[in-house]
């Protein structure tokens, strides 16, 4: 269980998140949506102990994070950055490893195929796209928690926006893999901006907005149209879609500028 | 170009390095034979006392240099760092001309005030630059490489001062120490470098590993398991006795620590496991190779190895370097 009581962080002079309470709990897909500059990253960075809180506390399993030393913490979770800056023309195959020395080249090239890029195995690193790129670090990241919940921990997964760049059917293959490690047990919180699919996949869906928590809870509920107009600023008609689960969003006005539709 | 796999790259080195120290050691202005160690004492003197002793001050020295280049492309996750960079050559160049300023040029003789007072000139410029590029313990490592550069520059301009009011032998003394030369290593920083610099570049294979997962970034590697902040405190301590061992013993040597691990990485790839050891066998091999030339080209003359070293490295390197960027294979991190 991750527990942030009235955490709050100041950055540079500017409050970035303000008094967070929240219990998350592993077994279910958490997502966290939000327009940018809300603090999503920065609330990651907590959990993963990036950052320290400047006021309240943030818990991983009875630790606080930004204390804990590096080797231990990476055995309580996994964490996959927004932009990692890897420029070494290393094998794909060494890159999924460096989170777990030693794994044997099946495990490796099984990760891989989970998210459908078993093809990439034997490029190098720095030949690909910016989305295959994604998929490879994805990779490393679900190996790292492997690795430590075969030693017997249950690690969180802690994701930066997993799907940008990628396309539709690598978007919901890395969905489905990180609904069946959360099955498994895992913990899983995953920045998302596409929100309908957020709300197709997560079993809890927060919506962050101006450093707060505005929703939290199932995503159709957590998703109603007054929530989208509060955080994304967006005059918009949300719908459940039947059957379930998940919701449509139809943007009508966006009341930032001019019509974004018509 | 096709890699390499480490450990058949780092089994034909050290096959080869120890082969070019033997070979080395009947190499020079006066031909001796191993028959001669036998009946004639002169042979002896010019084997043991004179080349035996420069032969291993070329291999520990070539060594280090390479194993600190290639610590340093890893540390600063860039390949075109050089020990030079972070401030120790400048500093030790300062140290080595207060000595002869003061000393005179017969203090070059003397043997250990000189590296003596290299090493401390070294040291004191790398923890300036370590100081000025961190903040609150944590290495910022732009800042480190811009304040490497800036000290290296206030060291060249005061070693400038100095020979400006030097007398001729002087001079002449501190410009011929500054070009780089094995002729004045003496056996306590023989034994020095023999005794620091094999464990060094072990302690750094220890850390192959880690560094590896250090590329992919600071916080990534924080992420993975790394500790960061400890592994570039070590690394920083490494770096910086290995170069200021070196550059105390022999002067300024450049672009080996550029050049090996670099090409070595083109040999081998991005990994680093086995690299710290592929660098300081290709680092001693190519010193040693250098200094033969030196004894001999111009025989009885001598040509500063420094000099040489940055004769043929310099164009070699640019050859390399045209062929990486046509492939765009190239890229900085």
């Amino acid at each position: 269980m991750i527990t942030l009581s009235h955490a709050g962080l100041i950055r540079s002079g500017r409050s970035v998140l303000q008094d967070i309470d929240l219990e998350l709990t592993t077994g279910n897909l958490i997502c966290l949506c939000g327009p940018n500059g809300a603090g999503k990253s920065s609330l990651i960075g907590l959990c993963a102990g990036d950052l320290a809180p400047t006021t309240g506390t943030v818990r991983l399993r009875d630790v606080a994070p930004a204390t804990c030393p590096p080797d231990e913490l990476a055995l309580l979770r996994a964490v996959m950055p927004q932009s990692p800056a890897l420029e070494h023309p290393f094998a794909v195959a060494d890159v999924v490893a460096l989170g777990a020395p030693a794994t044997p080249m099946d495990a490796r090239e099984k990760v891989l195929e989970e998210l459908g890029c078993s093809a990439l195995l034997t490029r190098i690193y720095t030949e690909l796209s910016g989305g295959e790129r994604r998929l490879v670090q994805l990779a490393r990241v679900l190996l790292q928690a492997e690795r430590a919940a075969h030693q017997g921990h249950r690690p969180w997964l802690l994701l930066d926006e997993p799907v940008n760049q990628l396309d539709l059917g690598r978007c919901h293959q890395v969905m489905t893999a990180l609904e069946q490690r959360a099955a498994e047990g895992l913990g899983v919180i995953t920045v998302m901006h596409d929100i309908e699919l957020a709300s197709r996949h997560a079993e809890r869906l927060l919506v962050l907005a101006h450093g707060r928590v505005i929703a939290d809870g199932d995503p159709v509920a957590a998703l109603r149209e007054g929530i989208l107009e509060e955080a994304w600023e967006i005059e918009a008609e949300v719908e459940a879609e039947s059957p379930g689960p998940g919701i449509r969003v139809r943007v009508i006005q966006s009341s930032r500028g001019p019509s974004a539709a018509g | 170009m096709a890699r390499l796999p480490a450990h058949r790259l780092a089994a034909g080195l050290l096959l080869a390095t120890p082969l070019l120290m033997f070979v080395a050691l009947w190499i020079g202005p006066v031909a001796v034979t191993p028959a001669m160690l036998f009946d004639d004492p002169v042979a002896r003197t010019i084997v043991f006392e004179l080349r035996l002793p420069r032969i291993l001050a070329a291999a520990l020295i070539g060594a280090a240099l390479g194993a600190s280049g290639a610590l340093l492309q890893a540390l600063l996750r860039n390949p075109l760092a050089d020990p030079a960079l972070i401030g120790v050559s400048g500093g030790a160049a300062l140290g080595a001309a207060c000595m002869l300023a003061i000393g005179g040029a017969g203090s070059l003789a003397l043997g250990l005030p000189v590296p003596v007072a290299a090493f401390i000139g070294g040291l004191a410029a790398t923890l300036l630059v370590w100081r000025l590029g961190a903040v609150r313990g944590q290495l910022q490592l732009s800042a480190v490489l811009l304040a490497g550069i800036a000290i290296n520059t206030l060291a060249g301009a005061l070693v400038g001062l100095l020979l400006t009011f030097a007398n001729d032998p002087v001079l002449r003394a501190t410009t011929f120490w500054l070009f780089g030369s094995l002729t004045e290593v003496r056996w306590p920083s023989l034994l020095l470098l023999a005794v620091l610099v094999p464990p060094a570049i072990w302690l750094l294979e220890r850390r192959a590993v880690a560094m590896d997962v250090y590329q992919l970034g600071d916080i990534e590697a924080r992420h993975a398991g790394t500790d960061v902040r400890r592994l570039q405190w070590e690394g920083v301590i490494l770096a910086s006795l290995l170069t200021g061992l070196a550059v105390a013993s022999a002067g300024i040597i450049g672009f080996i620590g550029l050049m090996v691990p670099h090409f070595m990485r083109l040999l081998g790839g991005p990994g680093h496991s086995g690299r710290f050891l592929q660098s300081a066998l290709s680092g001693a091999l190519l010193l040693l190779l250098a200094d033969a030339f030196a004894r001999t080209a111009a025989a009885p003359a001598e040509i500063p190895v420094g000099l040489l070293t940055a004769l043929i490295g310099a164009p070699f390197f640019l050859l390399l370097l045209r062929r990486e960027l046509a492939r765009g294979a190239l890229r900085g991190g």
